[in-house]
């Protein structure tokens, strides 16, 4: 369903379940470009989170512009609204303040990440259910095989040829 | 183009991970405080409902009564009756700001 199909039928019904579909859709793009703002995962998630909720809020008066646009002209915005209290009440740069390490924040990376992220939601659910428990859980091979009910072996090739996937694709993705 | 180590991939594939995991808890809070907020809105509106539907006749009532019963002592009738005409259209205007917005849909 299209963005401005769910916006209508979340208008009409006064339903937010719908708005979920438009949160996943849309939260990547805005988290990353909040994060290239802020620098600061937490406090970027914190925006998205808000960014969403105002959203919501004034949904009645978006008007048919890409919704991810709309949505991100907001992002930023609540952004800049932070970086400049902040910068009013320290008078000092944010990366220098005492206690705020800012977190090491570059471009290519995002840029890499975002790939990586797609490349992941690309591959089939068992393939992500792998590598979910081993990269995230920490699980090893032999863990994740007996998790899952497959053979020690069937898991150590899966998770190899996946990252052989990821690997290229990202390469890909950098080529182009 | 620089060549991906082994280490820098399965960096980047957690960082995806834990991205991802980071997103969709952002989904559960967004809709948590959506869900929270239509209730409290929902809430309101039944309060106000009730508030127009009991509240503001009894109210009238209240003021009938406590006007009548002191034109009845004092029998001051014209002061009272003014004053109890501007009670009571006070209160008809706030019956009516009550209900202008309500619909039983949205409640």
């Amino acid at each position: 369903m299209e963005d401005k199909e769910l916006v209508r039928r979340i208008l009409r019904d006064g339903e937010p379940r719908l708005y979920s579909e438009l949160v996943s859709r849309h939260s990547p793009q805005v988290f990353s470009r909040v994060v290239a703002l802020l620098k600061r995962e937490e406090l970027a998630a914190e925006v998205t989170q808000q960014t969403f909720i105002r959203a919501y809020e004034k949904l009645d008066t978006w008007r048919g512009a890409p919704f991810g646009a709309w949505v991100g002209a907001i992002a930023v915005r609540l952004s800049l609204n932070i970086l400049l209290g902040e910068k009013r009440r320290r008078m000092v740069p944010i990366e220098k303040a005492d206690g705020m390490e800012a977190e090491p924040y570059s471009d290519e990376h995002e840029r890499m990440l975002q790939q990586m992220e797609r490349a992941i939601a690309a591959l089939p659910q068992p393939d992500r259910d792998i590598i979910s428990l081993h990269y995230l859980q920490g699980m090893t091979a032999n863990a994740v095989a007996s998790h899952l009910g497959f053979a020690p072996g069937n898991v150590l090739v899966r998770l190899h040829r996946i990252r052989k996937r990821l690997k290229k694709e990202l390469e890909n993705g950098r080529d182009e | 183009m620089e060549e991906m180590n082994e280490q820098r991939l399965d960096d980047l594939i957690k960082e995806a991970l834990q991205r991802d995991a980071l997103l969709a808890d952002i989904n559960r809070q967004v809709m948590g405080t959506l869900r929270r907020r239509r209730r409290g809105s929902t809430l309101r509106k039944w309060a106000r409902l009730l508030a127009v539907c009991f509240g503001i006749p009894l109210a009238a009532v209240a003021l009938v009564t406590i006007y009548y019963r002191l034109a009845e002592r004092f029998a001051w009738e014209l002061p009272i009756s003014l004053a109890m005409l501007i009670a009571t259209v006070s209160v008809m205007i706030l019956a009516m700001r009550g209900v202008e917005n309500f619909t039983p849909r949205e409640v």
